[in-house]
């Protein structure tokens, strides 16, 4: 009768799933590739252009080319407000030093413009100066087999750069794929990958603090299967980084270049209420070695007989914990009691090492502790306790204390908190909306824990990779930063947003127009918003 | 049926005139060959097939022709040829003639074990041995040449090409073979580090034996030098002291390379392109192209592909990768299909399109699917696939990849003349191959058939 009732469940909540995308607004998706018409192009440098310095026609060249590559669809109004509000993109000067470089060609040291870009060096009657030019500077150049560079670009897009403001309409430009530019009026060189977002929002790639069979084993970038179905449904629901085994990979579907981002990433601590004293007088020791070796180096200078301290025992887990209390690695352990919490955020604190606590059920009734303590959480917030243990008991062993408000209590407390779904891998199994897939639905249900959406979105993006340690390459879309980014046709914490492009390393890795993966699900018919009735504690700002 | 049944009298040669006469008589039947003209040499024994269609796989079919044959190599194809009158005629006027089928890596009619590992020194032939009629089940369904592989995973070693049948002497083509290799990325590139260590080494080696040889002539110059001045006179006119330093490093130990591991050997000549040594690599799935490309891209060795494409194994997301790179490829005789959907995907096709040459082989070991290895590709012609590409594709292609492309393939002037006769086109239902002939004569007849 249960199973029966599930089933059933779980088919009515495809059904809506299915009914209620295809209510969805339809949306333009249009992906070009911007190969600016040549004889415009060449006509207006040539012709206007020409007598001036290089870098100064170049730039006007960009300026003519403009209106071509982006939509005059805008009102009068919007140019002069965006300027302003571009916080995020490199200074300006940066896009126009990339535009002389490329049209004089890539010089060795990259630098400033070539002194091959004076005006007298060019052929004056030269019809296609551009190509000639470029083409007798890459033959000179030293490495004349090198790539040309990849430019590609989300256009026209909402963009929500995680860290720093949204960007109402906006342009994310990446080269090579890195983040180089992000604001509202970018100018796109003349080759370059454009996926037009327009009406769309813009998110960086999710990042699955916990997954699993998205990579291969072992050595990642070797046994990953890049066609794999896994990472394509990952994809599809939005995820671009995910932990594999004790690595950071991304899930680089159709391509095995520049899988892993970090390997090694936690030392695997058992912090288990029997080891923990055991522990606890290891790290201990180790500490005082580094007293004795840091006293050692202060006497070094005026003693002669100062003896570094013995390290020969500092073998297996002792190499482990020096690492740990030198900040050269993150410990992981699980702990879900509020006992055992208490406890391992103790030992984290006295012994002043990071710590990433996965489980963390019941977090939310030492919160303080846990925000005191340089300790960062995975959390689920629909988790539940066992109820089949039939524990009642406050002694029992088992935690017996979950609720759906964990991850907000938490991260009020300055815990990082990283969310990931109750099944961390892409399965059918179980109940439907629980495994990997739900990534982003997760962080909702973290919405409704009483979390703003700024900060779930969080969870799922830069703090995850904070957790990870991956930060400083993915997370967030900031220039610099590593082109991962997603595009979807909502708010991606709403269960009925549908991620249309999965861009990973500046490649699209997903497209929805052409997977067949939801190719049955379209966004078709008339915008028919849902209705919500359940209103506690907070819901998701839908947008109208 | 005409009177005379194909093949008539001979496994002996046409010699005397009066049996070529006797012969001509009874093969008449009003074919129209236009005989004589040339007397012909002793050595040189022809045979002349007059064949309702031959598939020449090199230009166009053509319908009663006629197949010189001298010697078991083709001299001469296409309709109204002169040939002698004491030629051996074989009316084959109710068959279709086309070169045999090929089967690129099979294990049939070998034990099925294998071992994993790198043991590129080991070859299939160690483990072969004829006995007759043991090929008998693959001449039934037209198959002429195969390469026998070793079998496991890494790189279990070399291959074994062989005819199907035919006199001993002449039956076994390429042994060793091209090196087989069934290994994952990083097998794959620790073999080839190691090979290339294994190079290094050597070079090494012999730069310090050169080295020690030149301090040693050095020294000896010094010496030599000296010796004149203590005694200048005793050195007899017959032996001019300049020819002595000449003659030394002749006299002095030739530089013995240190002894290369026997496992890698054929994976070092592969690194150093030694003639005739190559790999086929066979890949799992679309992601293992991608990875053993990424290795290739550092070991520039000569290389085919071999893709296990089952159905639905999604081979044509990497046609463009593959394609870029001209690859060479063999494949299994399926189509695919986008995932979740029923849109079918002829992926060899795709592969072509892409740039990629493609020769078509039957999958595993097994009889099945040599049985129905013509019904399967056309199946492929009738969604689609050029017939003439599909016809190349089981012919000169797999011919190519073995290297065995200026004997065999093709029917024209020069090629050895492996042939079956079919009772009807080879991709219509119901065809069944009759004969077999390899090296020019009759090898086998299908039993059994109307």
């Amino acid at each position: 009768m249960r199973e029966s009732r599930a089933w059933t469940m779980a088919n009515a909540a495809a059904n809506n799933r299915v009914t209620g995308v295809c209510n969805l607004r339809p949306r333009l998706v249009a992906r070009r590739r911007l190969a600016v018409s040549a004889g415009i192009f060449l006509v207006a440098f040539a012709s206007v252009a020409f007598v001036r310095n290089s870098s100064a026609a170049d730039d006007l060249t960009y300026q003519d080319s403009q209106p071509s590559t982006q939509p005059q669809s805008q009102p009068a109004s919007q140019p002069q407000t965006q300027p302003a509000s571009r916080p995020h993109g490199e200074p300006e000067s940066q896009p126009g030093e990339r535009r002389r470089r490329r049209g004089e060609g890539r010089g060795p040291g990259g630098g400033p413009p070539a002194t091959s870009s004076a005006p007298g060096s060019h052929p004056a009657s030269a019809s296609s100066t551009t190509t000639t030019s470029t083409s007798t500077s890459t033959s000179t150049t030293s490495k004349p087999a090198e790539e040309p560079d990849h430019y590609s670009a989300v256009i026209n897009g909402r963009i929500h750069p995680v860290v720093g403001p949204e960007i109402a309409r906006g342009t994310v430009l990446a080269k090579n794929g890195k983040i180089i530019a992000m604001g509202a009026d970018i100018q796109l060189p003349i080759e370059c990958d454009v996926i037009d977002a327009k009406g769309m929002w813009v998110y960086p790639g999710l990042v699955a603090a916990g997954a699993g069979g998205l990579h291969g084993g072992g050595a990642v970038e070797d046994t990953t299967d890049v066609f794999s179905s896994a990472q394509l449904m990952a994809l599809a629901g939005g995820i671009t980084t995910a932990i594999a085994g004790n690595d950071a990979a991304k899930l680089t579907y159709g391509s095995v270049d520049d899988i892993v981002i970090r390997r090694n990433l936690f030392v695997n601590l058992n912090l288990d209420n029997r080891e923990r004293p055991k522990v606890r007088s290891d790290l201990e020791r180790v500490r005082n070695y580094i007293r004795e070796l840091k006293q050692f180096e202060l006497e070094k200078p005026r003693k002669k007989d100062a003896k570094a301290p013995d390290k020969d025992w500092l073998k297996g887990p002792y190499e482990q914990y020096l690492k740990l209390l030198q900040h050269e690695a993150t410990a992981v352990t699980n702990a879900n009691r509020a006992e055992d919490l208490r406890a391992v955020a103790d030992i984290a604190r006295q012994f002043d090492f990071d710590l990433v606590i996965r489980g963390a059920y019941e977090g939310w009734l030492c919160a303080e502790e846990l925000g005191r303590a340089p300790v960062s959480v995975i959390v689920t917030p629909r988790q539940q306790v066992n109820d089949n243990l039939r524990v009642r008991d406050e002694r029992s062993m088992y935690p017996h204390g979950a609720t759906i408000e964990n991850a907000h209590r938490l991260s009020e407390h300055g815990v990082t908190v990283a969310v990931v779904p109750p099944t961390t891998a892409i399965t059918v199994m179980g109940l439907a909306g629980r495994d990997l897939l739900h990534l982003n639905m997760e962080a909702g249900f973290a919405v409704r824990g009483g979390m703003s959406n700024e900060e779930a979105l969080r969870t799922i993006t830069i703090d995850a990779a904070r957790v990870l340690g991956v930060d400083d390459r993915v997370g967030s879309l900031e220039a610099g930063k590593d082109a991962d980014m997603i595009v979807c046709d909502g708010d991606i914490l709403h269960y009925m947003t549908q991620v249309h492009y999965s861009v990973v390393n500046g490649r699209v890795a997903y497209d929805k127009t052409r997977s067949t993966l939801f190719a049955h699900i379209r966004p078709e018919g008339k915008p028919e918003l849902p209705k919500f009735d359940d209103v506690w504690p907070r819901r998701l700002e839908w947008r109208e | 049926m005409s009177e005379v049944s194909p093949i008539s009298s001979s496994a002996r040669p046409a010699r005397p005139w009066r049996l070529a006469a006797l012969l001509a008589l009874v093969s008449i039947a009003g074919v129209a060959g236009p005989a004589v003209a040339q007397t012909p040499d002793d050595d040189e024994r022809f045979t002349v097939i007059k064949a309702g269609k031959i598939i020449t796989i090199s230009g166009q079919e053509i319908r009663d022709g006629l197949i010189v044959l001298v010697n078991g190599k083709i001299r001469s194809v296409g309709r109204g040829i002169e040939y002698p009158l004491n030629a051996r005629v074989i009316d084959a006027r109710d068959r279709v003639v086309m070169p045999g089928l090929v089967d690129v890596g099979t294990r049939f009619g070998l034990p099925g074990y294998g071992r994993n590992g790198i043991f590129s020194q080991l070859t299939a032939a160690d483990e072969f041995v004829w006995h007759a009629g043991m090929f008998d089940d693959l001449l039934d369904h037209g198959f002429t040449t195969i390469a026998l592989v070793p079998a496991g995973g890494g790189i279990p070693g070399r291959a074994l090409v062989t005819h199907t049948g035919g006199p001993a002497e002449t039956r076994t083509l390429t042994s060793p073979g091209f090196i087989r290799i069934a290994a994952e990325k990083r097998v794959l590139r620790d073999a080839l580090e190691k090979a290339k260590a294994e190079i290094e080494k050597v070079e090494k080696a012999k730069k310090d034996f050169e080295e020690k040889q030149k301090q040693e002539a050095a020294k000896k110059a010094a010496e030599a030098k000296a010796a004149p001045q203590s005694a200048p006179a005793s050195a007899p006119a017959s032996q001019p002291p300049a020819s002595q330093p000449a003659s030394a490093p002749a006299s002095q130990p030739a530089f013995q390379p240190p002894p290369i591991d026997p496992a890698y050997q054929p994976l070092v000549d592969l690194i150093q392109k030694k003639d005739g040594v190559f790999a086929i690599i066979e890949l799992n799935s679309p992601s293992d192209v991608l990875h053993t490309l990424q290795v290739l891209e550092s070991f520039d060795i000569a290389h085919v592909f071999s893709l296990r494409n089952m159905p639905q194994s999604g081979f044509f997301e990497v046609a463009s990768q593959l394609g870029e790179k001209k690859a060479r490829l063999v494949m299994m005789p399926y189509a695919d299909r986008m995932p979740s959907s029923v849109e079918r995907i002829l992926t060899i096709r795709e592969m072509t399109k892409a740039g990629s040459t493609v020769a078509v082989t039957p999958p595993g070991d097994g009889l099945y699917e040599r049985q129905i290895y013509l019904q399967r590709i056309a199946e492929l012609v009738s969604e689609g696939w050029a017939r003439e590409d599909a016809l190349k594709a089981v012919t000169i292609e797999p011919m190519k990849v073995l290297g065995l492309d200026k004997r065999f393939g093709t029917i024209e002037k020069d090629k050895e003349a492996d042939l079956i006769f079919l009772d009807g086109d080879p991709l219509a239902a119901g065809a069944r191959v009759r004969e077999v002939m390899i090296g020019g004569e009759i090898v086998h007849r299908v039993e059994g058939l109307e």
